[in-house]
């Protein structure tokens, strides 16, 4: 490990602890409580009390935060107000799909993006370059509801080509979880294919410019070679930092499509707990997305910098 | 010359750009087998429009129609309709070999040379057999003379020097053994001794390959000491052509007379400089003494490096004091740490009884007193500010006392000092040239009413008739306004133009310091005296030339 990547790590704990500070007064200052949320109206001031006493929601809010922030420096993420389940369990279970889902939507977009964005530098100015980024910003446009419930109505209503809703298991069945797992990949890369083709446009665009291309065309590098590998290459670092940026915006993209497509991913588990106040959950898988967040952009600047020579010294210097 | 000498023809070959301007309209040449041809022109003059479209070396993006013929050993290469081919070849050689300005910029960062050079053999198709494509990749870094070519194929870019990079550049445009040699300024990027090194290789090259090459540049004393024959262009035309000698001597376009008129030789006898003796008498003005300046390592266990090492330098009220030394000699540091910008390790520089620091609440009093003109105009102006107002902007920082309507009236009147109509007021950066905006910066650093400029390059980023105009405005104001200017840079035209004392400064130390006559006829140091002699003067090579 080099001193360049503790830092990054030491900043990132330090992100971590603002944001569980963030989360926890923010949803325990929200109005309404896990109480009145389950209790409806046969809640009592007795039984009030009572379930205050067993979830530890008398104590002052300090001590209530230092007790979750110990527990969970010991592994232990509580338990779920509204469905009496260790929290680690349902993120355990619920995490991987998502993270799948986001996955596999961000690598059908990047699978239209980088050759979209190469294209559409490498014929800058043409009706091809003008189709592809006007077309990006039309997709950028659409908010994740909207394509959702469009693909359902298309290929789920209409075509009935796949279930509107629901979730198989990857390991009971995979063709199962890939049906149902389709529609949701396809609504996260619909939105997130126009800025990442943009980007690699944007990059394409800049080291097209750089003298280096012009040396390898004089050199007689066939032009494809040109663009795919001499420009390509170098424009990697950029667009895998707007990549790294993406995911944050993936994640509340899955929030959206998991409680469009009814699919049972973290995304719709915060939802849930965030309706019935479910306080253990929201603190931690906020926390979780938070320090996903932060992991993939510390790898993606550490890879970034790996891949440029001139930053590859420092990485290496102090190892 | 018989048709069977002509390697490289080129008729009337025009680039119609998209926008309707017209940077090549109509040029016609001939290069003989193993002649090198010296294009000359000004920024904007063509020349290099010219190399590119006749290889088929447009800029990404650019939407051009380029017409004339292009005859490389006989085979035409281009028909009058459209470009001409991608990377051309003629048999199994390339038709052209291509030498760029800046090889940082010019080899791929991402790439080792071992790298770029499989790459080119790749173009070529001459990657070969695997067993010897080692020694064969050795081979091609040693013809370009490269020290340690086995540490250098593991290389990238930016872990060699400048000249190390352009003989790598040189080294990929042999590799399609090519029968022209194109070299768009290909030292303009280098320091002076280095420059001299990559153009004698380039010589050399050009013997041992019976090559024929075409070397492009603003200089016009390097073209004529380097070249057999010289082309001028202007506005997209060759305007004259001839021997280099010829040129140099009588130069029949109006334009050449002027590019020559413009073009500083530092060995010209005529630009002797008569000392002031009332000003020789002046005490200094700045003084610096004993100055170092250290940058903490880089990495662990690296030592600090001294870029500057007790070094002495003072201004007189009235004088020019140039600093001079190729990259890498402490000038730069040493020009921070006058104005103050860099913390001094040791030693002081004292400026009216003051030691002049980095304290930022002594700021307001040394820009009062020191002031800066910048290398690069184009981004020393803040492009949103129209030039009055960057004046005024200092006016009312130097000289609070003045109300809006006088601050108006004093820009307007450092603009006449300048040289600028009183118009230009309002005027954006944008829509002046080069050498306007280094006025406008000129202006703007006498608005503080200093007592030191300090320029550092003032010129480099300019055209070789501009540069002799600003250089010529800035021993005026010295002169009129009685300023100490300590002038730092790397190129000894400046200095002859307008210096009275100079100092050599290389590794952080001074080397040698004199006045600008005794420099330039007797230097005492070696490296001085490399220094000079790597200086493109025609002046010197006819000296030499009817000495022999």
């Amino acid at each position: 490990m080099t001193t360049a990547v503790i830092r990054r790590l030491g900043v990132g704990l330090l992100t971590l602890w603002v944001v569980s500070v963030l989360v926890f007064l923010i949803i325990h200052n929200l109005p309404g409580d896990p109480i009145s949320v389950l209790l409806r109206q046969y809640a009592t001031p007795e039984t009030r009390a009572a379930l205050e006493a067993l979830w530890g929601l008398d104590k002052p809010l300090t001590e209530q935060y230092l007790a979750w922030l110990g527990n969970l420096l010991t592994g232990d993420f509580g338990v779920s107000i509204s469905s009496n389940l260790p929290v680690g369990q349902i993120l355990a279970e619920r995490l991987p799909r998502t993270l799948l889902l986001m996955t596999g939507g961000l690598l059908l977009a990047l699978l239209v993006a980088i050759p979209g964005g190469m294209l559409a530098a490498s014929r800058r100015g043409s009706a091809v370059d003008h189709g592809l980024t006007t077309g990006s910003l039309v997709l950028q446009a659409q908010p994740e509801f909207w394509i959702g419930s469009l693909l359902v109505l298309t290929f789920g209503v209409t075509l009935a080509w796949f279930p509107t809703s629901g979730y198989v298991d990857l390991a009971d069945d995979p063709v199962g979880w890939l049906r149902h797992s389709v529609m949701p990949m396809l609504t996260i890369a619909v939105v997130t294919t126009g800025l990442l083709l943009r980007t690699v446009r944007a990059s394409m665009l800049t080291e097209l410019q750089q003298d280096h291309i012009l040396l390898a065309r004089s050199n007689g590098v066939r032009p494809w070679r040109v663009i795919g590998w001499h420009a390509g290459r170098n424009a990697v670092a950029p667009t895998l930092t707007v990549v790294g940026l993406q995911v944050g915006i993936l994640m509340s993209g899955a929030v959206i499509t998991e409680r469009v497509f009814g699919y049972p991913g973290m995304g719709l588990t915060l939802v849930n707990a965030l309706i019935s106040r479910d306080y253990p959950v929201v603190q931690s898988g906020i926390l979780v997305f938070a320090a996903l967040f932060i992991v993939t952009n510390t790898v993606v600047d550490v890879v970034s910098m790996w891949l440029d020579p001139r930053t590859r010294a420092t990485l290496q210097g102090a190892r | 010359m018989t048709e069977t000498d002509v390697t490289l023809r080129v008729a009337d070959l025009r680039v119609d750009l998209a926008s309707g301007a017209q940077p090549v309209e109509g040029v016609s040449f001939d290069v003989r087998q193993g002649e090198m041809l010296g294009i000359v022109g000004e920024s904007g003059s063509g020349k290099s429009m010219t190399l590119r479209a006749m290889s088929g070396l447009l800029p990404h993006g650019v939407r051009a129609t380029v017409t004339g013929s292009v005859t490389v050993a006989g085979t035409e290469l281009a028909t009058a309709s459209g470009r001409p081919p991608r990377h051309p070849r003629v048999g199994d050689r390339a038709a052209f070999g291509y030498v760029f300005q800046e090889p940082l910029a010019a080899l791929n960062p991402g790439f080792t040379i071992r790298r770029h050079l499989l790459e080119a053999l790749r173009a070529h198709g001459r990657l070969g057999d695997r067993s010897d494509r080692h020694d064969r990749l050795v081979a091609a870094l040693a013809d370009v003379r490269l020290p340690e070519p086995e540490r250098v194929l593991r290389s990238h870019p930016h872990e060699l020097s400048g000249g190390m990079r352009q003989r790598v550049v040189i080294a990929l445009a042999l590799i399609g053994r090519p029968h022209v040699l194109l070299a768009d300024e290909p030292t303009t990027a280098l320091d002076v001794t280095v420059a001299a090194e990559v153009l004698d290789l380039v010589q050399t090259l050009q013997r041992e390959h019976s090559l024929t090459s075409v070397l492009v540049s603003h200089d016009l004393s390097l073209v004529a000491q380097r070249c057999d024959r010289v082309l001028v262009m202007y506005g997209g035309e060759i305007v004259e052509s001839g021997a280099a000698a010829d040129l140099m001597t009588s130069p029949q376009h109006p334009y050449t007379q002027r590019l020559l008129e413009a073009t500083v030789d530092p060995f010209d006898p005529e630009l002797r400089r008569t000392p002031d003796p009332e000003v020789e008498s002046r005490a200094p003005l700045m003084t610096a003494g004993g100055v170092t300046v250290t940058y903490p390592a880089r990495r662990r266990r690296q030592d600090p490096v001294v870029a500057v090492d007790g070094v002495d330098v003072a201004v007189r009220a009235g004088e020019v004091v140039a600093v001079v030394g190729e990259s890498g000699s402490g000038k730069s540091s040493m020009a921070k740490a006058l104005a103050g910008m860099q913390p001094v390790d040791d030693g002081d520089v004292r400026l009216g009884g003051r030691t002049v620091t980095t304290d930022r609440r002594d700021r307001t009093w040394l820009t009062g007193e020191v002031q800066m003109v910048f290398q690069d105009p184009y981004s020393a102006l803040n492009p949103r500010m129209p030039v009055g107002t960057a004046i005024q902007r200092s006016l009312a920082i130097h000289q609070p006392a003045l109300d809006a309507a006088s601050r108006r009236e004093e820009a307007r009147r450092l603009l006449d000092d300048v040289g600028l109509p009183r118009s230009f007021e309002d005027r954006y950066p944008v829509e002046l040239s080069g050498g306007q905006r280094q006025r406008v910066v000129v202006a703007r650093a006498l608005a503080a009413q200093p007592r030191v400029l300090l320029a550092d390059e003032p010129t480099s980023a300019l055209d070789v008739s501009v540069q002799a105009q600003l250089l010529a405005l800035l021993r005026d104001l010295v002169d009129r306004r009685d300023l100490g200017m300590l002038l730092i840079t790397h190129d000894f035209a400046a200095v002859r133009a307008i210096a009275d004392r100079v100092v050599v400064m290389s590794r952080g130390r001074i080397v040698e310091a004199a006045p600008i006559d005794d420099l330039i006829t007797t230097p005492t140091d070696p490296y001085t005296r490399r220094l000079l002699d790597a200086v493109p003067s025609a002046r010197r090579t006819h000296t030499t030339q009817e000495s022999t």
